[in-house]
């Protein structure tokens, strides 16, 4: 077996010139590739070093820009969930002795993340069935099997993966829902429909919301993330420190100094542009319901649109 | 939370869109197309494992996108919840814990120098013992309860005139505290910890009970560095038990609290007091709900603390004059002793979590059936209203001082309480919380008819 492990050794640095060039030249050392495939235990399913090497490189390529530097390669290869990552792919290229460790871990795991997002029994089993069926791969493309898992990047624990796919499949659907409704049934249920635009002179003051937009344009990220958690999803502050991974408390008086900030930023932005502080108290109160307001222009007129490479 | 301006919610509000397609259709005429960030970084999102510059981008897509919001509270699995309020539950109980060691161990210190000072100089049992007591009390409050000094703003205040008022009332005060001290012996030995430590506080304990009056008197003066500790962590508690407007219970009220693991409960009986009417109604309150577990005690103690019993406990601390302490023990005691009545029987639960009860002031205890499938943890009696409750969310209940038992059913909206119960606050007959061991809180106000989960 050492000697099966030496020839692997020797066939890493002797078969994968590309990655060996990438990784030599982003600075990571054959040592840490051989290191990674170890601990990918890729051996067992067939996956080779040239295929394990492609996986990585598929991987830096999505996560990293063009130009990172080699630090940047080696912590994300470094970091990744690389056993996961092997019996993912080797799953996707459909290993059996890969999806038999894949059914004993997950399948229960699977069916109780379904359940835990539905909280209805036949719409997570539902659930639970439509991802699997999109994990092994029933759609095939050129006699190719298509399988979801050859999405994962190991950035995540494989589980948290397979939870976050069932839940864009889960909010996906109760979308396609709401927009199934008919509008007779959406008047009835008193749905309000986004008013035309306001005559000019009823429209809100520009300065106000130029002082608004400037001040969200100051708040970290992490801070709109809290407000519109807290007010636009009605999430609890007990939620939204558990997605932040912090203390309630911290929520709490983060939300209150966000609150205060905000709105002496505005405060300021008003009578910067001309406004005495109680007219600029005044126009902050104002109700702002009737105005029609292109509120997700606004927003990403902000940041811009985003991606991740 | 007040003050967001309206203005700002308009911003924040963002048009949902479907979820984890790259390239999505374009929303309303005009607007680009949003792109969403894919189920890896979402869920590495979530398990906290992005990069910094990554986490910034993900929370400026998820501050617009309000689908992206949904999916990633979804992906954070429950168990997340409950390791988090694992965390937070065993922290608490952690600090809890270790204020309880800590109150142990002044206590078990106090109750061997009671008894070495007794055996030595048993014509002056009272005085020297005080003597002694105070400052071994002190050290080892100073010593085992350093948290519960840093919740007391009125540190160390001065004793003198509190002290003065308990020396009026030294006699009435002496005969009573000497009754009293068979009741908080007994409810020093009536520990409800099944571990060793309890048994060996238990045993230091029974050496005070049958050590003479003032030696057991003195011994109810050990319990104020733990009582201390509760009154100053607990205030609340000990003074919801009794209220002052309301008439006092015809007889003592001893409330056990379920023993954590490996901590002895040394229970306290009375708590020094300032003033007259408040000591005794503090005094009585003390005696009358000292039923707290760990947890109810943090809770309480932030909640109220009262600045005569903080004034009490600090003169403890501060090791106040023999003469300052023990009359004025002995003076609320007696205060309280007036407005008991006669004593009544006495409530334990055994190692083996079985209910036990006294009517010969814990000399001897008797087990009471109540239901052999359960291991009871915690107990509360006042007057012939006793509860118990144990494994399995079993909560029962007697209105006759134990001779008939019926199990009251913790639950809400179809839920109901299986975790154990480990402790039971009672405020008045129809006013109860109920603990269990993952910290839940069920409340009734109707005497156990109806329960409402507390958050």
């Amino acid at each position: 077996m050492s000697g099966s492990r030496e020839t692997a050794t020797h066939s890493t640095m002797a078969d994968l010139p590309c990655l060996r060039r990438q990784a030599a030249q982003a600075g990571i050392p054959e040592s840490v590739f051989a290191k990674l495939y170890r601990q990918a235990g890729a051996e067992r399913f067939g996956l080779t070093p040239q295929d394990f090497a492609g996986i990585l490189q598929e991987v830096a390529g999505k996560h990293l820009r063009a130009n990172a530097s080699p630090s940047e390669v080696l912590e994300l290869l470094t970091n990744l969930r690389v056993e996961e990552l092997a019996l993912a792919r080797c799953c996707a290229r459909g290993n059996e002795a890969a999806w038999e460790i894949f059914l004993n871990r997950y399948r229960e795991k699977l069916y109780g993340a379904a359940y835990s997002i539905a909280r209805e029994d036949s719409a997570a089993r539902d659930l639970a069935d439509s991802l699997y069926a999109d994990l092994y791969g029933v759609r095939t493309t050129d006699g190719r099997r298509i399988s979801k898992l050859s999405s994962y990047t190991g950035r995540g624990s494989l589980e948290g993966w397979l939870r976050a796919v069932l839940a864009q499949e889960y909010v996906n659907r109760y979308r396609q829902q709401q927009r199934l409704v008919s509008l007779e049934e959406r008047t009835e249920a008193g749905v309000q429909f986004q008013a035309a635009d306001p005559d000019p002179t009823q429209a809100l003051d520009a300065r106000l919301e130029e002082a608004a937009d400037q001040a969200l344009a100051s708040l970290a990220a992490e801070d709109k993330f809290i407000l519109a958690s807290y007010y636009l999803n009605g999430r609890t502050l007990a939620e939204i420190a558990r997605l932040l991974g912090v203390h309630e408390s911290t929520v709490s008086r983060k939300l209150e100094k966000i609150t205060a900030s905000t709105r002496k930023c505005i405060l300021a932005g008003l009578i910067d542009r001309g406004m005495s502080p109680k007219e600029a108290e005044q126009a902050m109160e104002v109700e702002v319901s009737e105005f029609s307001l292109d509120v997700r222009r606004r927003l990403m007129q902000e940041k811009g649109q985003q991606t991740v490479p | 939370m007040p003050g967001l301006p309206k203005i700002v919610l308009k911003r924040l509000r963002a048009k949902p869109a479907a979820p984890g397609s790259s390239g999505a259709p374009a929303g309303p005429a005009g607007s680009q197309a949003v792109k969403h960030f894919d189920a890896n970084l979402l869920a590495a999102f979530a398990e906290k494992t992005l990069t910094e510059r990554e986490r910034t981008e993900v929370l400026n897509h998820l501050a617009q996108c309000a689908d992206c919001r949904e999916v990633v509270a979804l992906t954070v699995p429950a168990e997340v919840e409950v390791a988090q309020a694992t965390r937070l539950a065993a922290r608490r109980g952690w600090s809890v814990w270790s204020a309880l060691r800590w109150g142990a161990l002044a206590a078990a210190l106090g109750a061997v120098a009671i008894v070495v000072v007794l055996h030595q100089y048993p014509s002056r049992r009272q005085a020297t013992v005080s003597k002694d007591m105070s400052p071994d009390v002190a050290a080892s409050a100073g010593k085992a309860v350093p948290q519960a000094s840093a919740e007391l703003p009125p540190a160390q205040p001065s004793p003198e005139a509190a002290a003065a008022k308990a020396e009026a009332e030294s006699r009435e005060s002496l005969r009573e505290m000497a009754k009293l001290e068979k009741g908080a012996t007994r409810s020093g030995g009536r520990n409800v910890a099944t571990q060793p430590a309890s048994t060996e506080t238990k045993q230091q304990v029974t050496l005070m009970a049958a050590a003479r009056p003032p030696a057991t008197t003195e011994a109810e003066n050990v319990p104020p560095v733990r009582a201390e500790r509760e009154t100053s962590t607990t205030g609340v508690a000990l003074s919801v038990g009794a209220m002052p407007a309301a008439p006092p219970p015809a007889k003592p009220v001893f409330k056990v609290s379920a023993a954590p693991e490996g901590e002895p409960q040394a229970e306290t009986s009375v708590v020094p007091q300032a003033g007259g009417a408040a000591a005794s109604a503090k005094t009585e309150t003390a005696t009358a709900s000292r039923d707290l577990n760990a947890d109810q005690a943090l809770e309480t103690s932030r909640k109220a603390t009262t600045p005569t019993t903080s004034r009490a406990t600090a003169r403890v601390r501060g090791g106040p004059p023999v003469g300052e302490f023990a009359p004025k023990a002995m003076a609320a005691r007696s205060d309280s002793k007036s407005k008991l009545g006669p004593p009544a029987a006495l409530w334990n639960i055994s190692a083996s979590g079985k209910v036990q009860r006294s009517e010969d002031g814990a000399k001897s205890w008797e087990e009471v059936q109540v239901d052999d499938a359960v291991t009871f943890r915690v107990i509360t009696a006042s007057g012939g209203e006793v509860w118990a409750g144990g494994s399995g969310g079993a909560l029962y209940h007697s209105s006759d001082g134990g001779v008939n038992w019926q199990r009251v059913n913790l639950e809400s909206g179809g839920s109901s309480v299986t975790q154990t119960i480990v402790g039971i606050q009672v405020r008045d007959p129809q006013h109860l919380t109920v603990t269990t061991a993952s910290g839940e809180q069920w409340v009734t106000e109707d005497g156990g008819q109806h329960w409402r989960g507390e958050p």
